[in-house]
């Protein structure tokens, strides 16, 4: 049997911000993997790159009270400084981030908008890279083998 | 020109705050999140809490208490609702506050008592529920603190003792210092009587024409605007009895304008207004009722730019995606105004409301945020 393309925009709301069309395909093939209820299934809107991610952020974050917000971006040659510039955003919107991202990903809520937010930075939130290394470490790991 | 409002036990809230507003404010969120309890609020406030505008405000929302005394020169309003939980019990308290020139109001409710003046006691209204002559009388006490305001002493306006008002009042209104023009718009634009002056005023000013212009926006062949009193011929296809009638290019006689759609008369009323009330306050629940999507833009351009000549500031809500789009499509063609508007979203869960700035506005928009 065909599995249904996900219902995006059935959604309670919630969203998914990457930056460009690759990551979008790719993030939307991983979730659809985990085969999560249409209504689980956030919306996964493009940003265009780092500045309309970083754009995205404080205004979600500050629209979003009662849901969840979650952002995948690359780290490229900077991950510490990338991190740092997601960072000072997020503490602008009163969301408790961390000096450094934790290994697994950034996840907490804002005390203030009361919005529940995400943060990965690709590939494993430590190393240098982009989502392509993330999926090369998929396949290394032998995910797909 | 006020910045912050902050609200305590008004209406729904317990304590809520807007910061960061801006000449022209639009208010958004979901149902029941206060939006016109902020209009009111303001309302409130800028009439230095004068009891008719809670009577108004009462009237629109269907609280009044219909019930007239003998002679039925009286109608009575219960002041409860605009208390938090609707409770008008002795020490129920509200309070309404602003950073500029409106300063703050706040209202007590408790018992008469004897260092009450004389006269109080015998402004009390009667009571028509036999149970409740017997209770102990309740009073409003209004504490007024506008800047530069000298005023110490609160004023004082007898309840019923179940927490009603009565209109006119027993005992003589304060008057509102200083006077600050305002209007509160309800979605049906219905053209009451202060409207209708607001137009005789703009006739004076001479200021029709620029009223006709900015109706053209939904109506380019629209040629005059005439207030008409009673006394045109009745019964005719056409004709005009009184009210506000419109004529176009090509002749033919005037139309009524209850003859036209819904956004005449609302770009009518907002029109006259914001050339009505300088330097005061402009009150809109759902701004883009009866407008369709493709002249948004431009009723927000009219709106921005009619309230930065006159000094009106401008607070409306809206439900309406079209009406939030339209002020994007505004801000991205003339991004000089971005300073002039910010968006607030108002949930009940949070004390402050989420501000968007001119910026934050394009950027929901590019991005397909929901702000509302």
């Amino acid at each position: 049997m065909t599995k249904k393309s996900p219902a995006v925009g059935r959604s309670k709301g919630n969203r998914l911000y990457v930056e460009g069309t690759d990551d979008e395909n790719v993030v939307r093939h991983l979730l659809a993997r985990c085969e999560p209820a249409a209504s689980d299934f956030p919306e996964i809107q493009r940003t265009g790159g780092k500045e309309g991610m970083l754009k995205a952020m404080t205004t979600s974050i500050r629209a979003g009270t009662g849901k969840t917000v979650a952002f995948v971006l690359d780290g490229n040659d900077d991950p510490a400084g990338r991190w740092q510039a997601v960072r000072s955003r997020l503490i602008s919107v009163k969301v408790p981030a961390p000096d450094v991202i934790p290994p697994e990903g950034f996840v907490d809520r804002s005390t203030e908008y009361r919005t529940r937010v995400g943060v990965w930075l690709m590939p494993d939130n430590q190393r240098p890279g982009a989502l392509e290394a993330f999926l090369h470490d998929l396949i290394e790991g032998g995910l797909y083998r | 020109m006020i910045s912050t409002l902050t609200l305590h036990n008004y209406r729904g809230f317990a304590e809520y705050e807007l910061r960061g507003l801006a000449r022209v404010n639009l208010l958004v969120g979901p149902n029941n999140c206060g939006k016109t309890s902020v209009l009111e609020a303001v309302e409130l406030l800028a009439s230095d809490g004068h009891p008719a505008a809670m009577m108004r405000s009462s009237r629109r929302r269907g609280e009044s208490v219909s019930h007239r005394d003998r002679g039925g020169r009286t109608t009575r309003y219960t002041v409860r609702h605009h208390f938090r939980g609707h409770d008008a019990a002795p020490h129920a308290w509200l309070s309404v506050a602003s950073d500029g020139s409106l300063g703050r109001i706040e209202m007590r409710i408790r018992h008469l008592s004897s260092q009450d003046p004389p006269a109080l006691f015998d402004a009390r209204p009667p009571e028509t529920d036999l149970a409740l002559r017997a209770s102990q009388p309740l009073v409003l006490e209004l504490h007024r603190g506008r800047r530069g305001s000298t005023r110490d002493e609160p004023h004082v306006y007898p309840l019923t003792s179940d927490g009603a008002i009565a209109w006119p009042p027993f005992s003589r209104p304060h008057r509102p210092e200083p006077f600050i023009p305002i209007r509160f718009l309800t979605a049906d634009s219905r053209f009451d009587d202060e409207l209708r002056a607001a137009w005789n005023q703009v006739e004076i000013d001479g200021g029709e024409d620029e009223i006709v212009n900015a109706m053209r926006v939904i109506a380019p062949d629209l040629r005059s605007i005439r207030l008409l009193a009673s006394g045109g011929r009745a019964g005719l296809a056409g004709s005009v009895r009184s009210g506000f009638a419109l004529g176009f290019e090509g002749g033919g006689g005037r139309t009524p304008i209850g003859s036209h759609g819904e956004g005449m008369r609302r770009l009518l009323a907002l029109a006259v207004s914001l050339t009505d009330l300088a330097g005061g306050f402009l009150l809109i629940d759902e701004i883009g009722t009866g407008l369709h999507w493709t002249v948004m833009a431009d009723m927000w351009r009219l709106v921005i730019e009619t309230s930065g000549y006159s000094g009106t500031q401008v607070l409306a809500s809206t439900h309406s995606l079209d009406c939030i789009r339209g002020l994007a499509s505004l801000l991205g063609e003339r991004p000089d105004l971005a300073d002039e508007v910010s968006v607030h979203k108002l949930e009940r869960r949070i004390r402050r409301s989420a501000r968007f700035g001119g910026e934050e506005i394009l950027a929901a928009t590019d991005l397909d945020i929901e702000l509302r």
